[in-house]
C-alpha cells in the first residue's frame, strides 16, 4: 500500500508530460469578440433601467427610516454609559453602546423591557470586557475563554428572547 | 348547510368572552391534552383539578378584543385576543386544568402563577412575575425582567430556569436544576439537592439547605458573589477559583494565591465524599460553609 502511494505522484507527473504544451480553440474566435466589442450597445432596457430606479428609490427609503428610527431611539434611550470596551472589531457603536441593528431590533418593546435589555447588554458587554482584559494576563484560562462565549451567547439571547416574545406573542393574539 | 353555519357560530358566541365583560368558560380537556394560554398583559392564575374539563374565568381588560377558548389536535388553547389597533389590556385569566396535563403559558407582562399542576410546565414571560408549583414534571421558566419563584414538593423534577434582571428562587426542587441569570440573583435552597447548575453575569449566586449523598454543584458568575451554605454533611471534590476577588470556607482550609497575585484557588479533595463542587467566578466572592 505504502509503495503504490510512493509511486502515484511519479505516474501523474508522467502522464502530465504526455499532455499537448498548447491547446488550440477549433476555431478562431477572436474576431468575433472583437466585432461585438466594437458594436454600439443595444437600445437601453427600460425595464432594467426602471427596476434600478426603484430598488434605488427603496434603499433610499429604507436607509432614511432607519436613520430616523435611530435618531429617536438614542434620543428617547436613556440609560448608564457605554460599554464599548473590548467589542473588537464589531460595527461601529451609535448612542448608547448598541448597534443600530439591535436599536431597530428593540425598538417595539415596552418602555420597562427596553431599559432591562439595554441596561442588561451594558452589563453583559462590560463582563466581556472585563474578562478580556482577564484573558491579556491568562491567555490560557479555558474557564476565560468560555466565559467569553458564554457572555457572547447571553447578548445573543437578550435581544432575541425578549423581541422574539414580544413581537410574536403580540402578533399572534392580534385579531 | 346554513343551519350547520349557524351552529358553528352560536358554539362560537358561546366560548367567546367580550371587552369588559366576565369571564366564564369551559371546555373538555381529553387526557394528556396540553393547555396553552396566551395573554399579553394582567395575570394568568392556573390551578390544577382533578376533572377533565378546563374552566376560564376572570374577568376580560378594557381593550382586549375576546378571550377564545378551543380544542383542537390534542390541545386546549386559551388566548386572550387584541384588537390590531391596541396595545396593551390587563386581562385577568383564571384558568382550572386537569392537574397532570402538560401546561404551556406565554405572556408579555401578565404575571403567571400556576399551583397544583404536576406535568410539565412551560413558562415564558418578558416582564411578568413567575410563581409555580412543580411536582414530579420538568419545567422549564423564561423571564426577562420579571421575578422568578419556584416551589417543588421534594419530588424529583428538573428545572431550566433562566431570567435577564429577574430574582430567582427555586425551593425544593431535587432533581437537576440549571439556572442562569444576567443581573438577577439566583437562590437554591431546600431538602435533598441533587445536581445544580447556577450561573450569572453580575447576579449573586447562593446554595442553601441539604443536598444528597453526592451532589454535583457547580456555580460560575463573572462578578456576582457565590455563596454555599450546607446542612450536614458535604465532602468529597471541591474546585473553587475566583480571578480577583476572595475565597472563604468556614471548615478550615485555605486558598491558594494564584500566580498572578489578585486571584486565589482552592482545590481539596476528601475521599470519604462523593461531591464535586466546583464554583468559578471572575471578580467575585465564594463563600462556602457545612455545619
Amino acid at each position: 500500500m505504502k509503495k503504490k502511494a510512493k509511486e502515484m505522484p511519479s505516474q501523474l507527473h508522467r502522464l502530465a508530460q504526455q499532455l499537448p504544451r498548447d491547446i488550440q480553440p477549433a476555431t478562431d474566435l477572436w474576431p468575433r469578440i472583437e466585432a461585438r466589442l466594437d458594436a454600439p450597445s443595444a437600445e437601453p432596457n427600460v425595464a432594467t433601467n426602471r427596476s434600478g430606479l426603484w430598488a434605488a428609490a427603496a434603499a433610499l427609503v429604507l436607509v432614511a427610516t432607519s436613520s430616523l428610527t435611530t435618531l429617536i431611539l438614542v434620543r428617547e434611550t436613556r440609560g448608564p454609559a457605554p460599554a464599548t470596551a473590548g467589542l473588537g472589531p464589531e460595527p461601529a457603536v451609535i448612542g448608547v453602546g448598541l448597534r443600530a441593528p439591535e436599536l431597530l431590533v428593540i425598538s417595539a418593546l415596552s418602555d420597562e423591557v427596553r431599559d432591562v435589555v439595554i441596561t442588561n447588554l451594558d452589563i453583559v458587554r462590560s463582563a466581556r470586557a472585563d474578562i478580556e482584559q482577564a484573558l491579556q494576563k491568562d491567555p490560557n484560562n479555558t474557564w476565560l475563554h468560555h466565559s467569553w462565549l458564554r457572555a457572547y451567547q447571553q447578548e445573543m439571547d437578550l435581544l432575541n428572547e425578549a423581541t422574539w416574545t414580544t413581537n410574536s406573542l403580540a402578533e399572534r393574539l392580534k385579531t | 348547510m346554513k343551519r350547520y353555519g349557524i351552529c358553528i357560530l352560536a358554539v362560537f358566541a358561546a366560548m367567546t368572552a367580550w371587552a369588559g365583560e366576565p369571564i366564564d368558560q369551559s371546555i373538555e380537556a381529553e387526557e394528556g391534552a396540553t393547555i396553552l394560554v396566551e395573554n399579553v398583559a394582567g395575570l394568568v392564575r392556573i390551578t390544577g383539578w382533578d376533572r377533565p374539563e378546563v374552566k376560564v374565568t376572570g374577568e376580560l381588560g378594557d381593550g382586549a378584543d375576546r378571550v377564545v377558548v378551543s380544542a383542537e389536535y390534542g390541545r386546549v388553547l386559551v388566548r386572550v385576543l387584541m384588537p390590531r389597533s391596541s396595545t396593551t389590556a390587563d386581562t385577568e385569566l383564571i384558568v382550572n386544568a386537569p392537574a397532570s396535563s402538560p401546561l404551556v403559558v406565554e405572556t408579555v407582562s401578565a404575571d403567571i402563577e400556576v399551583s397544583a399542576m404536576n406535568g410539565s410546565q412551560r413558562l415564558k414571560t418578558v416582564s411578568g412575575n413567575v410563581t409555580t408549583f412543580t411536582a414530579g414534571d420538568d419545567l422549564e421558566v423564561k423571564s426577562a425582567a420579571g421575578d422568578i419563584t419556584i416551589n417543588g414538593d421534594g419530588t424529583t423534577s428538573d428545572a431550566t430556569i433562566a431570567s435577564v434582571s429577574g430574582d430567582v428562587l427555586i425551593d425544593g426542587v431535587t432533581g437537576e436544576v440549571n439556572a442562569k441569570s444576567v443581573s438577577g440573583d439566583v437562590l437554591l435552597q431546600g431538602t435533598g439537592i441533587t445536581q445544580a447548575r447556577l450561573s450569572s453575569t453580575s447576579g449573586d449566586l447562593r446554595l442553601a439547605g441539604s443536598v444528597n449523598s453526592d451532589p454535583q454543584l457547580v456555580l460560575e458568575s463573572i462578578s456576582g458573589d457565590t455563596t454555599i451554605e450546607i446542612d450536614g454533611d458535604l465532602s468529597g471534590e471541591f474546585d473553587l477559583k475566583t480571578t480577583s476577588g476572595e475565597i472563604k470556607t468556614c471548615f478550615g482550609l485555605e486558598p491558594d494565591r494564584d500566580e498572578y497575585g489578585a486571584g486565589q484557588s482552592l482545590r481539596h479533595t476528601e475521599d470519604e465524599g462523593e461531591a464535586q463542587v466546583r464554583v468559578k467566578t471572575m471578580s467575585g466572592d465564594i463563600s462556602i460553609c457545612r455545619n
